[in-house]
């Protein structure tokens, strides 16, 4: 019989998602070519996975031969998958920083709207965080010094409108009170 | 998005930014040209260019970015990807290198008949580089060699350089600098 | 739909970009990255538009992926930090897509090697995505030093990118094993476990260097938790190929046993799992796991939780009573709101628990099953085969469960798993036939899978006969005639006829049954409804046996060999049937080790290679090797290998005995263990017993170190049946060359010659004898009687052995042969017992066995065989002596 020790390797993730409150794909990356090569398999994946896990918050399942942790927040859903025989708790550190990563971007309004307007570092973050399959890093902190997001040292071309207002107004507050 | 655009647009008036294509064959010394025109601290050592690197240097005030493009030959056919969007073009030849002259002018009718550069003004500045070689041809030679006068629908210049001293660099970059901001000034 | 769409975009107000987006239009806006200067913020935009489509799972052509690929390397003049990474990310995203991704070679080595520490590291990530093995030489250098960067990022995205890049050129990243040795002492975390991984990958094949790297880190305790659950995994690979110590005795298991008292849950429970896992464990070593375990099961993190239940159902499979201890934290958690921690948690308990909680976990288990995904449902009902085998007399409940499980919804994997398990329940419990059978033909009116409903029928038609009711199932096996698909109905004729044949009362209806058949519009049913009616009607008893009753024994794919063979080279003569191997039945699988072990955590768990699969490709492998052409016949059965030297010699050896009609062919596969030495003109001396006769002998070119070669001995059986059981003195000889370890090359060109004593082989009764599964054994023994078999009766005591149990496992193993009707299983408290078996004797004979069995002073046995020919019966009956 099999054993059901594992493969001593670094490839330890073989997806990650974030989805919204209808199952739809936000962001999805999977590792491995042989889970789910096609983006129909996928999708069909994607359905179950959210039809089994949005009523019930229970953390973890099992599905399709992968053992999937996750997590909500207000209209998104975040997930990590692993192999069936993987350590649970590798696959939660993994999406303890997923979460955390994306709340710091966010500045702790995780919500779809605010997703989809710093989609370009969302995306970095995922990056950061899982490499091919390989855990790139695990410490939220870490990953946000890598995507360049300086929270207080943001450079100019990078704020966003209300930003820009935002430090225009405080500048002229100055240049009135001088 | 409208402030912003507004505030790069405040910065175009001010400080002038324009785009250069270097090519030329593997060898002739494109990158030590461009990496003598950069800043002091942002010097490296060259080692042949796989593909292409992207370089910025000022000249009068002008902010130059040079795609500093491979010679080598794989990646020749990649040039005419970047014809359609420069305003200049930095054409090195090694003018030691006799044998390849051929090779040369057989590039350079390329690049002339292109689609992206055949309308254009493009202002073409020819570095004969290695001048300071033993048997380097002189820049009157290579000129003629390549048939350059043939060339009329577009201004271009040809100096001696010797790209490891820094010698006749400058000139050359002078005349591109006064042909583009002509050229942009007629727009 | 379109309706919802349009409410949503109101809703968000338009301010999501992302929403609705077109490839063309996007790919027409990338235009924009041709301008000067670069607008970064314009751009990124742009850059995020094509990843989320792409990541959207929006194909793009070559053209398409080229084009914007030119266009993003133009991106490279802007110095903003986001606008590059993205870049970055793009190139990644179109590496395998676009044409000539290489050109941004030196951009990024640039960026690698620059100061900017936010490009560096996913520099280095982009530019080994673009990399190809011939590439790599070229920017190795800056690999090596980016391992060993101060930086951890850079280190860390230097050492991951190797690890891929060992799937281009693993060469190449083997020169970087010093520094993947020096990152390993990094004080970050993420680095010594990235490095930890590099290495193994490099060192994984040698053993010495996996333990060198190992000892020395499971002294100085790594940081990383990860690289612990690395670490564990590395020792318990080599755990497991250690030979068979004992595990308290072994200081790698030390190790594994520390790191259950290590500070991080992480590690806690990946060392429990491998406690748990570990092949050699005893209830001693699993103690201390199951304790770390059962305190997982009160952590408030469902994930925990989750993986402590998972890991203590696993033990229950192999050790019920190591769990029992942890009954009572498992009852907590049945009401768990995870429903699959729930499941897991009554599963282990219903395999540690009681007979008098059955019912109550099975009430339990019904108010939820329908929430549960299929993996679930096919872990509870492998759960219930299980307590089925241990509970016969609970199957009156647990077959009422599935059947309501089979009413329910679930996939084909799900149905074919409870209709498995009910066909076994009635193969195991008699009593529970009837119902069994009963709720089987209630499914079936309404199957949706072909292949189920196929086999259910096929079931039918072989049990259905003997029950005490048979007419009862007529119905329902006609029904699908009227209403199913061509491959139901012609599965439903033949089951038709099993009824026809064995139920004389009901052959009369049967045959107008068929009659109405043969106006089927399939062709294949209509002509297995002719065939069986004139078959049925013809009133000859021996053809009935023989169409009907006693199924086809050959290997199906030998027979698709045979004649595809047969059709390409015509030859005047008939196809002979006889000629094909016949298939031994799988193995049946020894209770507690059967089902019970069925790897709930793993549902889909690999089928092992079947006998007939592993007999074909003998078949093949033999018949490329052209010294051995013309084969003496097709190949009759291929032993498993028999080890004729200790495993940890010089020199290993183990031989396959592929039996054919009159010949035997012997295949020594011999490995070379020895690093400085290589073998020549390989061959093995036999010392041929009396009757035998070696014809052809074919040896081995040549060995180098870490090879299994192949040596030939191809040998005629003796004429005397009673000499084919003996025994061979074997001796390995060669010629020795001494070489160089690292290269292989040899020193000199002058070998000595050298022999080794091998193990004497032994030719045995089994290895001339297939198993055949007989699916109604009186009918084929009283029919042996009519055919004028030969039969011999004798009695023997068997001193040796003590038990009845242990009798049948020896007749069976001696013999070779298949048990029939399941009398393989011994009914409790008997002390008499009949064993029936059926097998076929090499060239094609049928051979039936009755042995009867008492328990006495060790085991009284009266054997009958009934065989073809005199020769075999007794050979047989002596092989018992």
């Amino acid at each position: 019989m099999d054993s059901l020790l594992l493969e001593p390797t670094l490839y330890t993730i073989k997806g990650m998602a974030i989805l919204d409150n209808d199952g739809n794909r936000i962001l999805a990356k999977y590792y491995n070519p042989s889970t789910f090569p096609t983006a129909k398999e996928q999708r069909a994946f994607e359905k179950n996975l959210f039809n089994k896990t949005h009523r019930a918050n229970a953390e973890i399942i099992m599905l399709d031969g992968l053992t999937c942790v996750y997590k909500s927040n207000v209209d998104l859903f975040f997930y990590v998958m692993g192999s069936s025989h993987e350590n649970e708790l590798i696959l939660m550190s993994v999406l303890q920083c997923l979460f955390d990563s994306v709340n710091q971007i966010l500045r702790k309004n995780v919500e779809k709207r605010n997703v989809m307007e710093n989609l370009d570092i969302v995306m970095l973050a995922m990056d950061e965080i899982c490499d091919g399959g390989i855990i790139l890093e695990a410490d939220p902190i870490s990953v946000m010094q890598r995507v360049a997001v300086r929270t207080d040292d943001i450079p100019l071309g990078e704020q966003t409108v209300a930003q820009v207002f935002q430090t225009a107004k405080e500048q002229l507050k100055w240049s009135l009170l001088k | 998005m409208g402030l912003l655009d507004k505030l790069s647009s405040l910065f175009r008036l001010k400080k002038r930014e324009v785009k250069v294509l270097v090519v030329g064959l593997n060898n002739s010394g494109k990158s030590t040209v461009l990496n003598h025109l950069k800043s002091d601290d942002d010097k490296i050592t060259v080692e042949p260019t796989v593909g292409l690197n992207v370089e910025k240097f000022k000249h009068n005030n002008v902010g130059f970015t040079a795609l500093d493009m491979s010679g080598q030959v794989r990646y020749r056919e990649v040039w005419e990807h970047y014809y359609s969007d420069c305003e200049g073009i930095i054409f090195v030849i090694d003018s030691s290198d006799r044998l390849r002259l051929a090779v040369v002018q057989e590039e350079l009718e390329l690049l002339l008949q292109h689609p992206d550069t055949v309308g254009k003004r493009l202002p073409i500045l020819f570095f004969a580089n290695k001048m300071d070689a033993r048997d380097a041809l002189s820049s009157v030679k290579i000129a003629s060699a390549l048939n350059l006068h043939r060339i009329i629908n577009k201004p271009w210049h040809i100096c001696a350089s010797n790209a490891v001293k820094g010698e006749g660099l400058d000139e050359g970059i002078e005349w591109l600098t006064q042909q583009i901001c002509e050229n942009i000034r007629k727009e | 739909m379109a309706f919802k769409r349009d409410k949503k975009e109101e809703e968000d107000g338009g301010g999501n970009i992302f929403l609705n987006l077109e490839k063309t239009s996007v790919l027409q806006e990338a235009r924009t990255f041709n301008e000067t200067p670069v607008n970064p913020r314009k751009c990124t935009i742009i850059l995020s538009k094509i990843l989320y489509l792409i990541n959207q799972g929006e194909q793009l052509g070559t053209t398409e992926a080229t084009e914007t690929f030119f266009a993003m390397t133009k991106l490279f003049q802007s110095r903003d930090v986001i606008l590059r990474r993205m870049v970055y990310l793009g190139i990644k995203e179109l590496s395998s897509l676009a044409e000539d991704v290489i050109i941004v070679t030196s951009s990024l080595t640039k960026d690698m090697t620059g100061k900017e520490d936010l490009y560096r590291a996913a520099a280095i990530r982009a530019l080994c995505s673009i990399t190809d093995g011939s590439m790599l030489q070229a920017i190795e250098r800056y690999m090596k030093q980016a391992i060993v960067d101060r930086n951890a990022a850079v280190s860390s995205a230097a050492l991951v990118s190797s690890l891929h890049m060992t799937r281009i050129a693993g060469d190449v990243v083997k020169r970087w094993v010093n520094e993947a040795q020096e990152a390993l002492i990094s004080d970050n975390v993420m680095v010594q476990y990235h490095a930890l991984g590099v290495l193994y990958h490099i060192r994984k094949s040698d053993r010495l260097a996996v333990t060198k790297l190992v000892t020395k880190l499971t002294r100085s305790p790594l940081k990383s938790p990860f690289a612990v659950c690395l670490l564990i995994r590395i020792v318990c690979k080599l755990l497991e190929e250690e030979g068979d110590v004992a595990l308290s005795e072994s200081p790698l298991f030390d190790f594994v046993e520390k790191c259950l008292r290590h500070k991080s849950e992480t590690v806690i429970y990946e060392a429990a799992h491998a406690v748990v896992n570990l092949r050699r464990t005893t209830p001693r070593e699993l103690a201390p796991a199951v304790s770390v375990l059962q305190l997982f099961c009160s952590s408030p993190k469902p994930a925990l939780r989750f993986a402590a239940v998972r890991t203590l159902n696993k033990v229950a499979m192999s050790h019920p009573a190591a769990v029992t201890a942890c009954n009572l934290d498992l009852e907590n958690l049945i009401s768990d709101s995870n429903r699959s921690i729930a499941t897991l948690a009554i599963t282990t308990l219903l395999k540690t628990g009681a007979e008098s909680s059955v019912d109550r976990l099975m009430k339990q288990i019904s108010t939820f099953v329908s929430e549960i995904s299929d993996e679930f449902k096919v872990v509870v009902v492998q759960a219930i085969r299980a307590l089925c085998l241990k509970f016969p007399r609970k199957h009156g409940v647990l077959m009422n469960f599935l059947s309501a499980m089979l009413r329910d919804e679930g996939g084909l994997e799900y149905k074919a798993s409870i209709a498995d398990t009910i066909i076994s329940i009635i193969e195991e419990n008699p009593d529970a036939k009837e119902t069994g059978l009963a709720h089987l033909c209630e499914f079936i009116e309404d199957c949706e899978h072909t292949s189920l409903a196929v086999r259910i029928l096929h079931l039918l038609g072989k049990e259905g006969p003997r029950t005490k009711q048979p007419s009862r199932y007529i119905r329902f096996i006609y029904n699908r005639v009227i209403l199913e698909s061509a491959v139901v109905r012609c599965a439903a004729v033949a089951a038709m006829a099993q009824f026809g044949a064995s139920c004389p009362d009901l052959l009369p209806n049967i045959l107008v049954l068929l009659a109405r058949c043969q106006m089927d519009c399939d062709d294949e049913t209509r002509d297995r409804a002719t065939f069986y009616y004139h078959i049925l009607s013809g009133d000859q008893p021996q053809f009935i046996y023989h169409y009907i009753v006693d199924h086809l024994q050959v290997s199906i794919p030998s027979l698709e060999r045979a004649l595809t063979q047969y059709v390409a080279n015509p030859t005047p003569e008939q196809f002979d049937i006889s000629t094909v191997p016949v298939s031994a039945p799988e193995p049946t699988n020894v209770p507690e080790k059967g089902h019970g072990t069925v790897d709930i955590a793993n549902p889909v768990a690999v089928q092992p290679e079947t006998p007939a699969k592993a007999a074909e490709s003998y078949a093949v492998k033999l018949a490329s090797i052209p010294e051995l052409a013309p084969l003496p016949g097709s190949l009759f059965r291929s032993s498993d290998p028999v080890q004729l030297t200790e495993s940890e010699t010089e020199y290993v050896v183990k031989c396959i005995k592929h039996c054919f009609s009159d010949h035997l062919i012997l295949q020594f596969n011999i490995l070379n263990t020895l690093s400085d030495t290589l073998l020549e003109s390989i061959g093995v001396t036999l010392e041929e017993p009396e009757g035998y006769e070696i014809l052809k002998e074919v040896a081995c070119p040549k060995l180098s170190c870490g090879e299994t070669g192949s040596v030939y001995v191809l040998l005629k059986f003796p004429e005397d049946l009673s000499l084919s059981v003996s025994t061979f003195g074997a001796t390995l000889k060669f010629v020795v060359k001494d070489c160089d370890p690292t290269t292989g090359e040899p020193d000199t060109d002058e070998g000595y010659h050298d022999t080794y004593m091998l193990e004497d082989l032994d030719v045995l009764l089994s290895d001339q004898v297939v198993r055949v599964m007989k699916g109604n054994w009186g009918a084929a023994w009283e029919q042996a009687e009519g055919e004028s078999f030969f039969e011999l009766e004798d009695t023997y005591v068997l001193t040796s052995v003590t038990s009845l149990e242990q009798a049948i496992q020896n007749i069976v193993v001696f013999l070779g042969m298949q048990p029939a009707e399941r009398t393989d299983r011994l009914p409790q408290g008997k002390s008499a017992h009949t064993l029936l078996l059926a097998g076929m004797f090499r060239g094609g004979h049928d051979v039936l066995v009755r042995a009867k069995l008492a328990l006495a002073e060790g085991v009284t046995m009266q054997i009958t065989v009934r065989a073809p020919s005199q020769e075999i019966a007794e050979l047989i009956t002596s092989a018992l002596g």
